[in-house]
């Protein structure tokens, strides 16, 4: 497995337990639900429905530790926090500029290892 | 346990197939997954061995039921069934609520969860094996007892019958004495 700087595959590699298959299933799954996710959030943030932000959150902690995104699993954390809790609401927009960065970085290297999974 | 049915109930795509991936590696496992807690008290009718239950099951769907109540409908349709609660985060008002409606154990999602999940299935199940050949030798005991008794009983019949028409000499009575013809 090549070593990439935003993603860190060793957990998933471990629970696919050798199938490659379920490497990419897990891949795409994430690729193809976790835009939708931030820009539903995004729209959350104008509607400030702080629950439904702290909700989609708790759910992408989840989604981020299988492709070890370490930092966003803390991010994820903070946003359910502000979310839930309805505090430090201010700090919201910020995380989410955050967790569209790191996506966007994470998705190259994401698609880079789906690649060479189907070579 | 021969065939064990997990019912695994996440609304997270993700983490539904990770676990399912994860937990099929078991031959005697049949997995049935749902994304709602609704969905789960409708298929209670197949009588699952074990449940496996997400306690936010309303990030997405504020309307949708909370894990903790679906826990309790469920211990309340069917009690013999095992739930064991997942989170997303170490939650002590979490765990305590979990146990307290009846799910043998609380798991935090975290790399350890699929180990801990397995761990629990097999003292899940090797409590229900105990409790089933339990069973079978309290039945097995209730039979025996019953036989003996009605052993006992023909016995004394037995006994009874043969002393009324004299085969049995009674106290105090002289036993027949044979003739010989004299010739």
């Amino acid at each position: 497995m090549a070593n990439y700087k935003h993603i860190d595959l060793n957990y998933l590699n471990d629970l696919s337990l050798g199938s490659k298959d379920f490497m990419e299933d897990i891949i795409n799954s994430f690729l193809k639900t976790t835009p939708g996710s931030i820009e539903k959030m995004k729209e959350c943030l104008v509607k400030q429905d702080w629950q439904q932000i702290g909700g989609i959150a708790h759910k992408l902690k989840t989604s981020y530790s299988f492709m070890g995104m370490s930092d966003m699993v803390e991010v994820s954390k903070e946003l359910q926090e502000c979310g839930l809790k309805v505090k430090e609401l201010e700090k919201i927009p910020a995380l989410l500029d955050q967790m569209t960065t790191a996506y966007g970085l994470a998705e190259v290297e994401l698609k880079e290892e789906l690649s060479q999974l189907q070579s | 346990m021969a065939n064990t049915l997990i019912y695994l109930v996440d609304d997270d795509d993700l983490f539904l197939k990770t676990a399912v991936h994860n937990l099929s590696q078991n031959k005697s496992f049949t997995i049935k997954t749902f994304t709602t807690g609704e969905d789960v008290l409708k298929a209670l009718s197949k009588k699952p061995d074990i449940i496996i239950l997400d306690y936010f099951l309303d990030s997405e769907k504020p309307n949708a039921m909370t894990g903790i109540k679906v826990l309790q409908e469920i211990k309340q349709i069917s009690p013999d069934v095992e739930v064991i609660m997942l989170s997303g985060q170490e939650d002590i008002d979490v765990a305590v609520n979990s146990v307290k409606y009846g799910a043998v154990d609380y798991v935090v999602k975290n790399k350890s969860a699929f180990i801990r999940v397995q761990n629990d299935i097999k003292r899940v199940t090797k409590n229900k094996d105990k409790e089933a050949d339990q069973q079978n030798f309290r039945k097995f005991a209730r039979t025996m007892i019953i036989f003996l008794i009605l052993l006992v009983i023909f016995l004394i019949i037995y006994l009874i019958d043969n002393s009324i028409f004299g085969l049995i000499p009674q106290p105090g009575q002289k036993p027949p004495v044979e003739e010989i013809p004299v010739h």
